[in-house]
Order: structure tokens, then C-alpha cells, then sequence
């Protein structure tokens, strides 16, 4: 594989890439820095990629375990999911206060669910990325992600149901 | 009809059946929506990573510039273990000459003196015939 072959198959999925880097690893610069030295593993192996059945998927595979390797070295706090929240903008106070407590709220939600319908939630809802990029990362079948999903959407649409019957009392 | 659609989505969104576009018209549209399913989409707008603008091509650029720097540095130190690998053979090729002991300079000293023994014991008698400031003539005579 050449580098315009590296570049245009390859190193084009970066982009696709960031949002579940960025979330793993908690910051914007952490990502970029991750993206490269994934880019840069995968370049030293561009000999043996040339004739990979799924080079999407191994891309993807690459950067997971990528960043699961640096949370592990790093002894970072990956609880809650291992996904971070923002603080939320609001244009006022009471709103803020309010957009706080259902970000806990759901926070903890996602947070209690199975592992694997954890990760697949976030990647689809939050990270926006494609049944197939799912399934290439967690090496999982398409249909098994779309049952993982299902599974998990229910779980947080019941759990957030309860909560709200909770606050009507 | 707008009802129906977003009723037929939210079951297609809860059976993991939908498209991304599908789902993005759930979130953007919160009419209609159940409050767990408006909690959530208010979470995932809010909480959505957004790729940079560019990214892939500020990305490639500084991508780049690390491979050509881990390039000058893998050639410097080649570049370093040939010299020393260099430097090694040329001292293994030719070896510093070992000195010569103490026992051994005093025989090859007693061999060399032996050598102009007889000259040296020699007298001389000069006799000068004539002498200035730049030259002397002079006779010899061996006893």
C-alpha cells in the first residue's frame, strides 16, 4: 500500500474516528494525539493491510484497543461508562440547574447498563457512527449490535420513564 | 400523519431498525415525543461529539511531519551505530603494538651499546695545526 493508498483508505477514517477516541480519552488534544499514533501503527503495518479482508473494521478495532491500552497505563478514571459530559450551556440558571439533574440522571442510567449495550448506545446515539463501523469495532455481527441497541434503548426509556412518574409522585 | 411518522420511527428507533437520518429527525423533532425519549434526545444534543473542521487534513499535515521527524531520527541513529560499528572494526584491524617490557628495553639497549662498543673505547689524540673563530683543523691519531 502506498501512501495515496494509506491516505485515501486508511487515514481518510480519522474523522470517522474521533468522536469514540475523543470520548475514551476525555479531550479533544488526547484524541488528535491518539489518532496519530494509531495512524502511525497502522502506517508501519501498511504492508500487511494491503490484502485485509476489512480494513474499516480493522482500523476501527486498532483504535479501540488503542485507547483501552492508554486508559490502562494511564489508570484513568473510567467510571460512569467511560464517557464524559460537558457542562451544559443554558441561558439561564434554572434551566442549567435542571439540564444538570437529567444529565446525572441519565448519566447514571447509561451507566447501569450491560457493558456491551453501554458501548453500543453511545456509538450510536452520541457518536453517530453506522451499524457496520459498530460491528467492525466491537467485532461484533450487525444483527447482534442492532438487538444490543434495541436492548438498550428500552432500558433507558423505562429507567427514564420511572424517573419521571418518581418526580410526579 | 406528522404524528404517525414520528410514532412509526420512535418503534423503528426502539427496535435498533432506524437510520442515522431517521434518528436525527426524531431528535431534531421533539413534538410528539414521549418526555423519556425528549430526556434523551436533549442528552445526546447536548452531549454529541463533533469531529473538527478539517480534521483529516490538519491531521495529515502534522502526521506527516511526525513520520519525517521519526525518519531523520531513525537514520541518525543508524547513522550513529555505523560509526561506532566503523570505529570498532579500524581498532580490531589494527591493534596497538604492545609496549615492550622494562627486561626487554634493557636488552635491546646492551645489544645497541654492544654495537658501537669499540668506537667508543676508543682514545683519540687530537693535535690542532690550525684554530679561529669559525674553524678548527686538527689531526688524529689512534692509540
Amino acid at each position: 500500500m502506498n501512501k495515496t493508498d494509506f491516505r485515501l483508505k486508511v487515514f481518510s477514517l480519522s474523522e470517522r474516528l474521533f468522536p469514540m477516541v475523543s470520548r475514551m480519552l476525555g479531550s479533544r488534544a488526547n484524541a488528535e494525539d491518539a489518532i496519530q499514533d494509531i495512524m502511525m501503527k497502522l502506517w508501519e503495518k501498511r504492508k500487511l493491510m494491503e490484502e485485509h479482508p476489512n480494513i474499516q473494521g480493522l482500523v476501527f478495532s486498532t483504535a479501540r484497543n488503542h485507547c483501552i491500552d492508554i486508559l490502562r497505563k494511564k489508570t484513568l478514571d473510567i467510571n460512569d461508562s467511560s464517557f464524559q459530559l460537558e457542562i451544559l450551556k443554558s441561558e439561564n440558571g434554572r434551566e442549567e440547574l435542571e439540564w444538570k439533574e437529567l444529565n446525572i440522571i441519565i448519566k447514571k442510567i447509561v451507566a447501569s447498563l450491560p457493558e456491551q449495550q453501554r458501548e453500543v448506545i453511545i456509538m450510536r446515539d452520541l457518536d453517530g457512527y453506522e451499524f457496520i463501523e459498530i460491528a467492525a469495532t466491537m467485532q461484533l455481527k450487525i444483527e447482534h449490535v442492532r438487538v444490543l441497541l434495541s436492548r438498550a434503548r428500552k432500558l433507558v426509556s423505562v429507567q427514564l420513564e420511572k424517573t419521571y412518574n418518581y418526580e410526579k409522585g | 400523519m406528522k404524528k404517525d411518522k414520528t410514532e412509526r420511527l420512535i418503534k423503528k428507533y426502539k427496535e435498533g431498525q432506524s437510520t442515522l437520518s431517521e434518528e436525527q429527525f426524531l431528535f431534531d423533532s421533539t413534538e410528539n415525543l414521549e418526555p423519556s425519549l425528549e430526556a434523551w434526545s436533549t442528552f445526546v444534543k447536548n452531549n454529541k461529539t463533533e469531529t473538527p473542521k478539517d480534521f483529516n487534513e490538519l491531521l495529515w499535515e502534522s502526521f506527516q511531519n511526525k513520520k519525517n521527524r521519526k525518519r531523520k531520527l531513525f537514520v541518525g541513529i543508524m547513522s550513529a551505530a555505523a560509526s561506532v560499528i566503523l570505529l570498532i572494526s579500524l581498532l580490531l584491524a589494527n591493534p596497538k603494538q604492545e609496549e615492550l617490557n622494562y627486561s626487554e628495553k634493557e636488552t635491546l639497549l646492551n645489544l645497541a651499546r654492544d654495537m658501537v662498543h669499540n668506537t667508543d673505547s676508543a682514545k683519540i689524540e687530537e693535535s690542532i695545526i690550525y684554530e679561529n673563530e669559525i674553524v678548527i683543523i686538527y689531526t688524529t691519531k689512534e692509540k
